[in-house]
């Protein structure tokens, strides 16, 4: 069964005390805005957070889009009140999916917007199965996504242009795989992006030289229809591509 | 002198064309012998692109269409009824059945059926009973239907129309069945719905740009026995005209925007047995008026905004079944009147802000399989008379403010199979008769404050697959009888007081995928004996002594293994190559010596974390670390570790590093990972420097003092 967040009824208190701060002196308001909030985090970190079981319904749609011949998701039992002890999967404190760790796991079907909601998704390991369709653009939510490694399976179509909005993202490996269009020029804005591989694939267009791409080995982009480093001076974006 | 007039008819030319003529007409008569109606019907036939043999009966140079496959007549040889259901024939709706005047009955359901529905429909002046379900019609209902006085049954289910419901619906005062769910439609419900007294079924269901309010008229419809508008954009409250529906029996308005508050009228539909409210957006009590349904069998609010006490009067609806009220806001206790609820099967009130105690009266509700109170402020204890439910299969009253003791009555349960009663105050032991419920698989009471043992008799509970009982007071041993349990497939004693070793026995667990011991005070040392199906297993912050076991290579499905916080010593057997499937390796605060296995570089899937700090491991890294290239997490501080740390230069996917507390030396790799450092994962290493370009003294990594 589907869990709400339980949340306490602050309304009334917040307006009581917004009418007590207007009529007191600046020093003062200060001090009650600090207060309260101290108290309001106190607050919604003692109810309990019963959001996760978004993360585990999350999962198990990505699940049923899924062929696993070999049972590696048996342990996904969506009855639990979170994912946290299904096998590879890690969670941390706060009982939020860190970790999906389903790599070499002989999985094929195609994966879904549902795992843009694990927002607290910091390592989505999918590499080296079988997986095919499209990259879900939905992946860009995943903000403290730190590495997605999707090398060695069979996804078609472009790589999304949100996945600009991954600001934490540090290795980025979708290599092996039957993606098309152009490297999305808006990748170069990931500062943090310290490996970059689409090689073997089947992209077109100019190889981006700004921000973290100006690091990147040429191994990263081999095997791809692509037509060298963007010229810096002429045409900054991709055309008959 | 004028020309003789002469018979034209006797003229020869006019005479033998017109005999030509005679011949030819009796002729044409005799090749299309049908009538009208079989004409109608085999230009339509033409007009289809099916390959089905079922029309070739439909043949041109019969007399009359009567004994057509699909077609009835009445005595007088005119079509009244044509029922092509299942029939695949690939084309469109007939627009020319005019002619077919006495027509009373065209199915044409599940036909893979394409196009519009045709304005033409609304010639079709006889028409009693109009069956289009299950095609692949799109357009819109045309207004043109509603001329069809006569009409009784309108199914038009299972399309892809668009577009509203005809506001003129209500000009079809003979309808008693209109079903029009699982389609596009969009738009309001008409108030002229209202005039449509015969109405019996009325399903829009499925159909999610539906929008507005349910219109007042509806209680105009008192004929009506079935409402259903599931999953559509319906806004509004119900309204209180309901009450004037003394027919119905099912309203099923789930899945929708529906909101404000249950009419009180409700109470006034006698007939109800199935009220379908949840997930909407439904807000204000129950009404108390729901206790003079005296036939309702089926109550669905949960996922709503609803608020107050549950009423008393609910006891009075003694057919129910089920009663599903999760996921509200609901306040106060569970009625004692519950207890007249003899046919209850289901109780769900899960996930809300009751109050008060488990009303002892529940236990009189014997018909009870499912007992949902969990996620509430229910405090008191557990009634005792909970033996008295033989027939529940499912208990769960976990997150709540529960004390006392387990009842031992609960093992008079025999069907019980999951029980939940985690994050309670309970305390006292577990009774050991529970663990004789044969059917038992989900036994979960974490985070309680339960003490005493666990009893040898664990091993009758044959059915065991997860069980959970950390977090709470446990004592004495893990019982050997564990081994019993063939189905075991989850156990997780961590953050407990257990003593005594991990029985050998648990190689009795053949489907133990999941181990969890953690922080409690078990000494001994890691069986040999640990089930080959394990992937999960974590002891740390234990006693455990001794080696770490060669057989730990069996474990070919470990993906993890803690070990953290022992007293475990030797070495790391080479054997951990078999792990093959390891993920994660902690053997963290231990006193392991002697030099880090080569074969812990050769396994490919270490990605997630490697901690051997706290240790007394020394040598070098072994070069095969360079192969560690997934490896997130590395901690190797606090041992006797010496030699280079170059064979870590090229970890590509590093992101934590701590070499601390050893006795390193040479350059520090001078790659962007390693000048990112802090210098607490590098400190109290002697010889370990920084080079060139920075002017950092070496002293630097000498200034914290050894461990």
């Amino acid at each position: 069964m589907t869990k709400k967040p339980n949340t306490p009824p602050l309304l009334p208190f917040f307006l009581a005390l917004a009418l007590a701060i207007s009529s007191v002196n600046p020093l003062k308001k200060w001090l009650i805005f600090y207060l309260l909030s101290v108290f309001l985090s106190l607050l919604l970190s003692i109810s309990p957070s019963l959001s996760s079981n978004s993360e585990g319904n999350a999962l198990h749609a990505l699940r049923s889009r899924l062929v696993d011949p070999t049972n590696a998701l048996q342990s996904w039992d969506p009855a639990l009140v979170n994912p946290c002890t299904w096998f590879h999967v890690v969670c941390d404190s706060n009982s939020h999916v860190t970790r999906l760790d389903l790599g070499n796991s002989n999985i094929s079907g195609t994966l879904g917007p549902e795992l843009g909601q694990l927002k607290h998704l910091k390592y989505l390991e999918l590499y080296r199965n079988d997986i095919g369709g499209k990259i879900p653009k939905e992946l860009g939510n995943l903000k403290n996504l730190v590495s997605m490694d999707m090398y060695g399976n069979k996804f078609e179509g472009e790589i999304p242009k949100s996945f600009a909005k991954l600001k934490s993202l540090i290795f980025l490996r979708l290599n092996n795989n039957k993606l098309s269009g152009s490297i999305p020029r808006e990748l170069t804005t990931l500062k943090e992006l310290k490996v970059f591989d689409v090689s073997n694939n089947d992209l077109c267009g100019t190889i981006p030289v700004d921000g973290p791409f100006a690091s990147f080995p040429m191994e990263s982009f081999v095997n791809n229809r692509l037509n060298g480093p963007e010229l810096k001076g002429l045409v900054p974006y991709d055309f008959g591509c | 002198m004028p020309a003789p007039l002469r018979n034209p008819f006797l003229c020869p030319g006019v005479f033998s064309f017109t005999l030509l003529l005679s011949i030819n007409s009796l002729f044409f008569h005799s090749c299309y012998s049908i009538d009208e109606q079989g004409q109608a019907l085999l230009a339509w036939k033409n007009s289809l692109n099916t390959s089905t043999d079922a029309l070739n009966s439909w043949n041109p140079f019969d007399s009359s269409p009567c004994k057509w496959f699909g077609v009835h007549c009445n005595s007088n040889g005119n079509i009244i009824e044509i029922n092509l259901k299942g029939v695949d024939l690939q084309g469109l709706l007939p627009s020319n059945f005019q002619p077919l005047n006495s027509l009373k009955s065209l199915i044409l359901s599940s036909a893979n059926l394409t196009g519009g529905i045709p304005k033409a429909f609304g010639d079709y002046l006889e028409l009693t009973l109009i069956d289009l379900s299950d095609n692949s019609l799109s357009g819109e209902i045309p207004e043109e239907i509603c001329r069809l006085r006569k009409l009784q049954t309108l199914s038009l289910n299972a399309n892809f129309l668009e577009g509203a419901i005809p506001s003129d619906i209500g000009n079809l005062s003979s309808l008693v069945y209109l079903t029009l769910f699982d389609n596009q439609l969009s738009g309001e419900i008409p108030k002229s719905i209202g005039a449509l007294r015969g109405l019996q079924i009325f399903r829009a269901g499925g159909n999610k740009n539906v929008k507005g309010e349910l219109p007042r008229e509806i209680g105009n419809c008192t004929k009506l026995v079935v409402l259903g508008l599931a999953e559509t954009s319906i806004s509004g409250s119900l309204p209180s005209s309901i009450g004037m529906l003394k027919r119905i029996q099912t309203i099923a308005i789930y899945a929708t925007l529906l909101s404000g508050a249950i009419p009180e009228a409700i109470g006034d539909c006698s007939e109800l047995q199935n009220l379908y409210l949840y997930q909407n957006s439904i807000s204000g009590p129950i009404p108390r008026r729901i206790g003079e349904l005296k036939k309702l069998q089926s109550l669905l609010l949960w996922q709503n905004s609803m608020v107050g006490a549950i009423p008393d009067e609910l006891g009075s609806c003694t057919e129910i079944t089920v009663i599903d009220l999760s996921e509200n806001l609901l306040t106060g206790s569970i009625p004692r009147s519950f207890g007249n609820l003899l046919k209850l099967e289901e109780l769900q009130l899960s996930v809300n802000q009751l109050s008060g105690t488990l009303p002892v009266e529940i236990t009189n509700c014997t018909a009870l399989t499912h007992l949902e109170v969990d996620n509430n402020g229910i405090s008191g204890e557990i009634p005792a008379g909970i033996g008295n439910l033989r027939s529940l299969t499912l208990f769960f009253a976990w997150q709540n403010n529960m004390t006392g003791k387990i009842p031992e009555s609960l093992s008079e349960c025999e069907n019980l199979q999951a029980l939940d009663l985690s994050y309670n105050n309970l305390f006292g032991s577990i009774p050991k008769q529970i663990f004789g419920l044969q059917n038992l698989t989900k036994l979960l009471i974490l985070r309680n404050e339960l003490s005493g043992f666990i009893p040898p008799d664990i091993g009758n509970c044959t059915n065991l697959y997860r069980l959970r009982l950390n977090g709470n007071r446990l004592g004495g041993t893990i019982p050997s009888e564990i081994e019993k349990l063939k189905s075991l497939n989850f156990i997780d004693l961590s953050n407990n007081l257990l003593v005594g070793g991990i029985p050998p026995s648990v190689s009795g667990c053949e489907n133990l995928e999941f181990l969890d011991l953690h922080s409690n005070g078990i000494t001994g040392s890691v069986p040999d004996t640990l089930p080959k199906s394990l992937q999960y297993v974590d002891v740390s912050d234990n006693r455990l002594t001794g080696p770490l076991t060669h057989s730990i290579g069996s474990l070919i499905e470990l993906t993890k293994l803690n070990l953290a916080k022992n007293q475990l010593s030797g070495g790391i057997p080479a054997e951990i190559l078999g792990c093959s499937k390891l993920q994660l390796l902690n053997l963290g605060d231990n006193g392991f010596s002697g030099e880090i296995p080569k074969e812990l570089g050769q396994i490919p899937s270490l990605e997630i974390s490697l901690n051997l700090s706290c240790n007394q491991f020394s040598g070098k890294i072994p070069s095969q670390f360079s192969d560690l290239s997934k490896l997130g997490v590395l901690d190797i501080s606090h041992n006797k570790l010496e030699g280079s740390i170059d064979v870590l230069a090229n970890l590509q996917n590093l992101i934590f590093l701590n070499v601390s507390y050893n006795h390193f030396s040479g350059a520090l790799p001078n790659t962007p990972f390693f000048r990112k450092l802090p210098l607490s994962d590098l400190a109290s290493n002697q010889g370990l420097y920084i080079s060139g370009g920075v002017s950092a003294p070496a002293d630097d990594l000498r200034a914290w003092s050894t461990h």
